[in-house]
């Protein structure tokens, strides 16, 4: 009994001691490190910007700016001039009448900014689940939805929503010629054609499942990329379709495992570029889709794509794993890499100034 | 009466471990253990940390749920979106999916999700809710990685009966209202509980969703809660007994809002019935216990007026069938489980997606003839659709140094089968998965100082563990859809100290309690170039969490303090984005008046005492200070008793 009488505070000390020290040593700082954030300047003429869309339900979109004469990253530059965050899924910019239209798809609005400084001039709000606008004429922009089944028609005079024409799906990216608007639809297999002068609907191409982008080449013929849904067994497939008869000329397809997306096509207008998990090129006189990638996108997750204007270099964004900040794959006209760096989180589109 | 004894050896090694009150009960205690439900419950903690949430601080939280008690009290992380929405749980920086949830030993884990919405779980409908941290795939299965939270009842007899009665409200238009009927003779044991809440959950938040920052309310964000829970004890003989148990709910709510949304229309329902039955038969030696359990489960979701309902139903059949048997002073358990699970809903890419898993197993518990040593050991076997999942096993020992020192050592092979999500989802479901698979150890000392007996004591207990997990499932883009792959391996270690100071006074008493945690949990593995990730603590897992709840009782009034420090806890995976540390603090009164017949009992909860503004999961706003009130009623016959 008399050795417990003294082994029990020892053993109380000792326990309390352990604790402490457990508890001072153990301290690993969970702080995480602040970037430094950079001065803006977007004065540079040859710059490019970059759409993070961030995670569904974080808030945290943003734009990244590239700077090619330094090579130098300024990140969410919206946040660091308006002193507010973008918003939730930034999912597309537009150039329309000397401002930048940035479309924030689950913040349901549209933000307006001036070009030069990024500041905010105003939002359109009222929106369900905005895509991508498109400017109809001086005056009228129609927006894409993903849950509305109706495209809104903007008066970009006064920057509100002015009416809707009812299209049932996720209507997507839209492209005008000819004063029709094509309007491509995730959630089924067709091409909507709307009249922009009356706003009437008034006419579909049946495709394949999920036409999602489009391309004008140099014949001004219209290319789509529709991207399967291997869920309901339908694979996917590019198309060209002659805009004045509303043919279609070309059609090639894909497997069915295969999710092509992101159709570009360069400033000469006669060569597209798709992801198919790798980056793929195929001239506009081909008739039938290369068996070989141009870029190869093993171990990478490829979810951006566009090609530079006079250079022809070819831009990637890599979402990596999604919960992550992503990077941008600068490759010149032949596909060798020059040069790579981290952008938001979420990098999908990419816009030259 | 050798059985009697090891009972009665086990329970109070095991009173002083959970720092119950078994002592003064434990002749209470060896009648119940006859006919307590779930003989895997009681027997296998050994080399495990395990504690049961204080009795007094559940009382006093009838209106609560059980994610915002395990909030408080225990160093599980609690994922909530705030209000009345969805809550889950990380033990040691485990994912959802690795806690097992079990109600008197049933698990309640979706087969569709592989989860249990803790929001949905009234804490005021259970006797007594314990948690068994680290891994026990060899007794409970698939998903019992990270740890388990044991949902109990426990039966009375030859009580008479009894009517307690709550009603409570609280601000944000809280209102919740719970009945308890008991009534129990020799025989038969009857209790009957329905529990009602509505709020609107309409606090105050700053919304971003504009170009200027506006504090509103919340909208979109009413909650409303039904349920009913029967559940019947029978002693057929002696040496017999059945127990029934109906669980049924029903709960609606509005999804509100993130801070950068205009509005939010999202609303969703989920349903379940949940019946189980129980079997016991004891013989001089051993007992056999047939258990059986229907859940029928069903979600709603609507994201918008525009949308679709998304919907899927699951039905669970649980047979399972559990023998114990005494060696000497040894126990022998051996059991089988057959849980068939299907489920339907349009976003599968099977009509109706079927999982069956057939389980073997069993357990050795060794009691030393100084009884200062508690070992076991656990095997199993398990079958997915005829698809055998490796061997899974466990090792644990109690050493009692001395009466007050204890060394506790666990070792354990643990796994997960893939959800029917995981496996069947229409769009990137993968059929190719594999279990994640790994092994935790964990090793510990528990000092219990008891000094003049019963008075006081003081309990202080380290804990640190490690736990390797392989094939860990997440999902990643695969082309148009997000699909589940195998990828990632993460290594979670850490350590965990809980101090305790009890006194029981005759008419003083004081309780303390101090938990810290510390885990690390990182990804060591990617198929990705370029990924920032690897080797970095993973996304919502904070590396401190700390607990620190006291109190005193004098004579009829009490008075408990709560706070609870939550450390940073990074939203990207390259620690890029995090979301800010917080400290929370709540205090709860009550005061009690004794009639003859019934007693009152009065309390009170102020939440986030400073109105702190914090965020639990990104961009999802919680309320600031917020009261809630209430009254309990408790009448009393002692009809029955002699």
């Amino acid at each position: 009994m008399k050795t417990v009488k003294h082994t029990l505070p020892f053993l109380a000390l000792f326990f309390v001691l352990i604790f402490i020290s457990s508890i001072i040593s153990s301290c690993k700082s969970d702080k995480p490190e602040d970037e430094i954030k950079p001065v803006i300047d977007l004065k540079s003429e040859h710059g490019i910007y970059i759409i993070n869309e961030g995670n569904f339900q974080f808030g945290n979109a943003s734009i990244s700016y590239y700077n090619l004469d330094d090579k130098s990253v300024v990140e969410d530059i919206y946040k660091q001039v308006n002193n507010q965050n973008l918003g939730d899924v930034c999912q597309s910019m537009s150039y329309i009448n000397g401002w930048y239209y940035v479309v924030v798809n689950n913040s349901q609005k549209i933000e307006v900014l001036n070009p030069e400084n990024f500041e905010r001039r105003t939002s359109i709000t009222g929106l369900t689940s905005p895509r991508y606008i498109i400017p109809v004429s001086s005056s009228k922009a129609y927006v894409s939805d993903y849950k509305s089944n109706r495209v809104s028609i903007i008066n970009l005079n006064n920057n509100s929503k002015q009416g809707e024409i009812i299209i049932h799906g996720w209507t997507e990216e839209m492209y005008m010629l000819y004063g029709k608007v094509y309007i491509t639809n995730m959630k089924n297999d067709k091409l909507y054609i709307v009249n922009a002068a009356n706003d009437q609907l008034e006419d579909s191409l049946v495709l394949a499942q999920c036409p999602g982008s489009l391309v004008e080449d140099k014949n001004g013929k219209l290319w789509v990329l529709c991207n399967g849904d291997a869920s309901i067994n339908k694979s996917g497939a590019l198309f060209c379709i002659n805009p004045l008869n509303k043919s279609i000329e070309k059609r090639m397809d894909f497997v069915l495992d295969e999710s092509p997306m992101r159709l570009s096509i360069n400033d000469t207008h006669d060569t597209l570029y798709y992801i198919n998990k790798h980056i793929y090129q195929v001239s506009v006189d081909a008739n039938s889709l290369p068996n070989a990638a141009l870029i190869d996108g093993s171990n990478k997750n490829f979810y951006g794509l566009s090609i530079a204007p006079k250079t022809g270099h070819i831009f990637a964004a890599d979402a990596i794993d999604y919960i992550q900040k992503g990077k941008i794959y600068n490759y010149n006209s032949k596909a060798a890499l020059i040069n790579e760096f981290k952008v938001g989180l979420i990098p999908s589109k990419i816009y030259f100034k | 009466m050798q059985l009697k004894r090891l009972i009665f050896y086990v329970l109070f090694y095991l009173s002083l471990a959970t720092q119950s009150q078994a002592q003064q009960d434990s002749v209470h205690l060896i009648d119940q253990v006859l006919i307590q439900a779930e003989v895997r419950v009681i027997h296998l903690h050994q080399g495990l940390k395990y504690e049961t949430l204080d009795s007094t601080i559940l009382a006093n939280s009838l209106n609560l749920s059980a994610a915002e008690v395990l909030n408080r009290m225990s160093a599980v992380y609690i994922k909530s979106y705030g209000g009345g929405g969805l809550a889950s749980s990380s033990f040691r920086g485990g994912s959802a999916n690795h806690t097992a949830i079990l109600w008197n030993g049933f698990n309640l884990q979706s087969p569709v999700t592989g989860m249990m919405d803790l929001s949905l779980i009234p804490s005021g409908l259970f006797n007594s809710m314990s948690l068994q941290y680290g891994g026990k795939s060899a007794t409970w299965g698939s998903g019992a990685i990270g740890g388990a939270i044991h949902l109990q009842s426990k039966s009375k007899f030859n009580e008479g009966s009894s009517i307690k009665f709550f009603t409570g409200a609280g601000s944000f238009g809280e209102k919740s209202m719970l009945v308890s009927a008991d009534y129990s003779n020799i025989k038969f044991s009857n209790s009957t509980k329905f529990y009602h809440s509505d709020a609107l959950h309409n606090y105050d938040y700053t919304s971003l969703a504009n170009e200027v920052q506006e504090t509103r309310k919340l909208p979109n964000a009413k909650a409303n809660q039904n349920t009913l829970m029967q559940e019947n004890y029978f002693k057929i003989k002696e040496n017999q007994l059945l127990e029934t148990h109906i669980w049924l709910q029903e709960n609606k709510r509005e999804i509100p809002p993130t801070l950068f949304q205009q509005s939010s229309d999202a609303f969703q329902e989920d349903y379940a019935m949940r019946f189980t039955a129980s079997y016991h038969r004891y013989f001089k030696l051993w007992n056999l216990n047939l258990r059986s359990a229907y859940f029928n489960e069903a979600l709603k979701y609507r994201d918008s007026e525009f949308s679709k309902v998304a919907e899927n139903k699951s039905q669970t059949y649980i047979n399972e069938i559990l023998m114990n048997r005494s060696i000497g002073r040894n126990i022998w358990i051996l059991g089988a489980n057959n849980t068939y699970a299907q489920s339907q809903s349009i976003e599968f890419s099977k009509l109706i997606p079927v999982q069956n898993k057939l389980a073997l197993f069993s357990s050795f518990q060794y009691l030393n003839k100084k009884s200062n040593l508690i070992a076991v050991a656990s095997v199993r076997k398990e079958w997915v659709n005829t698809t055998p999942v490796p061997l899974t096993w466990s090792l644990g020992v109690d050493y009692y140094i001395t009466r007050w020192l204890k060394m506790k050592a666990n070792a354990a092979r643990v796994y997960r089968i893939p959800t029917i999500n995981d496996l069947f989802w229409k769009e990137g479901g993968n059929q190719n998965l594999l279990p994640e698979n790994g092994y935790a150890y964990e090793g510990g000392l528990m000092l219990m100082i008891p000094k003049n007996k019963k008075k006081y004591t003081l309990t202080l207990e380290l804990t640190a563990f490690s736990r390797q997990i392989e094939n860990w499932i997440i999902w990643l883009p695969n082309g148009a859809f997000w699909s589940p792959q195998n990828l990632m391996h993460v290594w979670s270690r850490g350590a965990e100290t809980n101090t305790s100071y009890q006194y029981n006074g005759k008419r003083l008493k004081l309780f303390s309690n101090f938990k810290t945690s510390y885990v690390l949990s990182e990804n060591t593995a990617s198929a990705l170039n370029s990924d920032a990730s690897i080797n970095k603590q993973l996304i919502y897992v904070p590396l401190y969490t700390g607990q620190f709840n006291y109190g005193i009782t004098y004579k009829s009034a009490t008075i408990m303090l709560n706070h609870t420090y939550t450390g940073y806890r990074y939203t990207s995976s390259d620690h890029s984005q995090y979301l800010l540390p917080y400290f929370l603090h709540n205090i709860n009164v009550g005061y009690k008046i004794d009639f003859k017949k019934v007693n009152i009992e009065f309390q009170f909860q102020i939440n986030n005492l400073l109105n702190n503004k914090y965020q639990v999961l990104a961009a999802r706003p919680m309320p600031g200070i917020n009261y809630k009130g209430g009254i309990v009623f408790n009448f009393k016959s002692n009809y029955g008793k002699s």
